[in-house]
């Protein structure tokens, strides 16, 4: 009798696999999760953003790409698009930044009081805004990357830091309530109802795309985020360059609170406060890794338009704002779980290895 | 894989014993300790609630008296309760505690004690200088506004007519359930005895109210009131009739829109009991008187400028012709009526509980050309707190004091001249008792 390759004879016993057996070779990826990758990633959320409007606009009857709709809601889009990009670099680098929120109140703080409300200062204000954002950034990554304690406390102390400084610096009460008119008037601009703050966040997002992979310090960065250990192998200054991600992430997400201040025109210490959970929503469902590597701006634009296109259904739906957080939570988990699926995690139970 | 010179270079730091571990091993433990330390002291910092007192004398005890004769007179008061309530109320209708409450408020204050009222107000515990026995606490559910900071000052500046209360003590949840608590806790272990309270949190907070009680304390909130409360947590409650309100609310609009149309109910938190019940009342009257005005949008705003937007941009989306808001804080709405002029819209009429000198503004820039509405508002409310500061040490003071004290609570049409430019946006509005001069000197702290 031939015996096929492979084949056992009969009444033989299966080999034992024994401590000498190569573990086996993982087969290759396969359907769904084999298409589940990088570029993929962003095609998915594109085509849910597109489902989402295209549902709302003739399905739900939200009226989205109304022109009156359109000019509500594409500020906050912009917003939500320039804090998120902050929050995509910060996960970048393997970290996360819960001081967004106390970043975005400090910064209204800042322009009411350093700008008297005046646009002669609004220059003055955005000097302090800067300085204040480069220090933030400096603090929280030479704390994250130099000492190497855990980004998640880190930056929930700073941000219980940056809180505790806004309310010393702006006092009980401020003589100011309104920025200054020429910031009022750029943050109310618009092209066919469409906000100049979502043309600024788009704007940011392509040159943070060619920043991150076409030009030499951008590549580094995204090097040195995606490994430390490789990047100091490969003769990077991987520490320097990660905490210059700090610093960059939390510019941008100045300028988004600026803007943002500009939008509310009377910012108060609560303007910060929506964007604790919503960012890393985004970046999630845009496809980036929470262990850090390359984030897509792209991804983080059409996590944006989809978190903020559902907030407005809710919205527009009467649903409720616990409603409204239920489902944040609900993507956010269920974008974890396409990444990790994507990746290749799976449902088994673990193997007991014979000794 | 050889490994050159410059590779070990490199890696040197990684690896234990080199010159860079002392980042990583050995230095963890200290950054951890430090970490911890500045996280504590952050607490404290950032902490509303006041530090022990050096000395024990902060325990309070029952007031023997309440202020001196009045010597204003009824004119005189009259014309405070119509600052007070922006409209026409007879000071004569007023329950008792809130007739005196304004008869002490209208007793002018010394120099000294202005400057007295200034410092307690920068500052979370000070003394009054009467040397009296009583401590007052300020329990702030959310005092990080305007409006909570002149209320602020609305109560200390009632407290000094009082030679009985030694020392204020002030606390500041910062919104957050579990630090209210704990300020109120903090107040019952300094032995304060005299609680007045703006409770954000409802029901949640009772349990801490009762054990202040218990351990001698009387407790009055105002403004916000706290559906059933038992006494034996919170003696005495200030306010308006929320119902009351609502139904008021909703003959306004009734008569503003002659009946019929739709209207949008704005409110704060979600599920804040203030908005259940004036929301339930306004659709009762609206039922009541007729039916024509129906309810087509309803959003939560977290009583917050962001939240306001989102409400009305939500509102903006649906394209529903609604012709009045509603709502009970008047500071967010200015991002309403932007939202809906950025929409290309003019805003619906809006009737608000409240004041806020930003939205006056608005309201009057707007009037004579094509983007005016119609504004109907209420005092600031500001005030109510000091017949809370009357109410408990009134009832310190052994007297018997109404476990409900119910203002009215008007809503007045807004006429120019309303605005007042040199004051900033926030400014709760002509309805506050703070003397100008301290307003200004406030403004510019």
């Amino acid at each position: 009798m031939n015996v096929s390759e492979g084949a056992l004879p009969a009444g033989a016993a299966p080999a034992d696999p024994g401590a000498d057996a190569a573990p086996p070779q993982r087969s290759p990826a396969r359907g769904l999760r084999a298409r589940l990758t990088g570029s993929n990633m962003l095609g998915v959320i594109v085509a849910a953003d597109v489902v989402l409007v295209l549902v709302s606009q003739f399905g739900l009857g939200t009226n989205l790409l109304d022109r009156s709709s359109l000019s509500t809601v594409t500020p906050l889009l912009g917003v939500l698009i320039l804090v998120s990009l902050a929050q995509g670099v910060a996960i970048g680098t393997g970290g996360i930044d819960l001081s967004i929120p106390a970043t975005i109140t400090l910064v209204g703080s800042i322009v009411l009081k350093a700008s008297g409300g005046t646009d002669a200062r609004l220059g003055w204000a955005i000097v302090v805004i800067a300085v204040a954002c480069v220090a933030i950034g400096l603090v929280n990554g030479a704390l994250v990357e130099a000492f190497r304690l855990n980004a998640l406390v880190v930056t929930l102390a700073t941000g219980q830091l940056i809180t505790g400084i806004t309310e010393l610096y702006q006092g009980p009460v401020l003589a100011t309530s309104n920025v200054p008119p020429a910031l009022a008037t750029l943050a109310a601009m618009s092209l066919g109802g469409v906000s100049i703050i979502l043309f600024i966040g788009v704007a940011f997002a392509i040159v943070l795309a060619l920043g991150l992979n076409v030009i030499v310090p951008g590549r580094k960065l995204v090097a040195a985020s995606a490994s430390g250990r490789a990047a100091i192998l490969a003769g990077l200054a991987a520490n320097r360059l990660r905490i210059g991600a700090w610093v960059v992430a939390t510019l941008i997400c100045g300028l988004g609170a600026l803007l943002l201040a500009g939008q509310v025109v009377t910012p108060d210490l609560t303007l910060g406060s929506p964007y604790l959970l919503s960012t890393v929503v985004v970046v999630v469902i845009g496809g980036a890794v929470l262990s850090g590597g390359r984030v897509s701006p792209a991804g983080v634009v059409a996590g944006a338009v989809f978190l903020t296109v559902l907030e407005q259904d809710l919205q527009v739906r009467d649903y409720s704002t616990a409603v409204s957080q239920i489902a944040q939570g609900v993507v956010l988990a269920l974008g974890l779980a396409a990444l990790g699926y994507a990746r290749g995690w799976r449902l088994s139970r673990p193997r007991l290895r014979r000794s | 894989m050889k490994v050159n010179a410059e590779t070990r270079r490199r890696t040197r730091g990684l690896a234990p014993g080199g010159p860079l571990s002392h980042l990583t091993a050995a230095w963890r433990p200290f950054t951890v300790v430090i970490g911890a330390a500045a996280l504590a002291l952050t607490a404290a910092a950032c902490s509303s609630s006041s530090s022990s007192p050096a000395s024990s004398s902060a325990a309070g005890g029952a007031g023997s008296s309440a202020p001196a004769a009045s010597t204003v007179s009824d004119a005189t008061v009259q014309k405070l309760v119509d600052q007070a309530f922006q409209a026409d109320v007879s000071l004569s209708s007023l329950p008792a505690t809130v007739q005196q409450a304004l008869r002490t408020a209208a007793e002018p204050l010394t120099q000294a004690q202005l400057s007295t009222a200034y410092t307690c107000w920068q500052n979370s515990t000070c003394s009054t200088g009467t040397g009296g026995s009583t401590t007052l606490g300020i329990a702030d559910g959310f005092g990080d506004n305007t409006w909570r900071q002149f209320t602020k000052m609305e109560i200390i500046l009632q407290a000094l007519h009082y030679k009985q209360v030694g020392k204020i003590i002030y606390t500041n949840a910062h919104g957050v359930l579990s630090q209210f608590q704990a300020n109120i806790r903090s107040l019952t272990a300094q032995g304060v005895k005299a609680i007045v309270t703006y409770d954000d949190f409802g029901a949640a907070a009772v349990p801490a109210f009762a054990a202040a009680q218990r351990e001698g304390a009387k407790v009055s909130s105002y403004v916000g009131g706290i559906p059933d409360a038992p006494t034996t947590a919170v003696a005495n409650q200030v306010s308006a009739n929320i119902c009351a309100a609502g139904t008021a609310m909703a003959d306004t609009t009734n008569t503003l829109l002659g009946g019929k149309g739709q209207v949008a109910f704005f409110n704060g938190t979600p599920g804040n009991p203030q908005g259940e019940v004036w929301n339930k009342c306004a659709e009762q009257e609206f039922k009541a008187q007729g039916g024509g005005i129906t309810v087509s949008y309803e959003a939560n705003t977290d009583w917050t400028p962001a939240g306001a937007q989102q409400a009305a941009a939500g509102l903006v989306s649906t394209g529903k012709p609604v012709k009045a808001i509603l709502y009970d804080y008047a500071d967010p709405l200015t991002q309403v009526v932007k939202a809906f002029e950025q929409a290309g819209r003019v805003s619906p009429a809006l009737v608000t509980w409240t004041s806020n000198n930003a939205l006056f503004g608005v309201w009057q820039q707007d009037q004579g050309t094509a983007k005016a509405f119609d504004l109907y508002y209420t005092n600031g409310l500001n005030w109510e707190s000091r017949v809370s500061v009357t109410a408990v040490l009134d009832m310190l003071a052994g007297q018997s004091v109404p476990a409900q004290l119910t203002v009215p609570m008007p809503f007045v049409k807004a006429v120019k001249g309303i605005y007042t430019a040199s004051l900033p946006g926030t400014y709760p509005g002509p309805s506050v008792l703070v003397p100008t001069a301290l307003v200004t000197k406030m403004l510019g702290s």
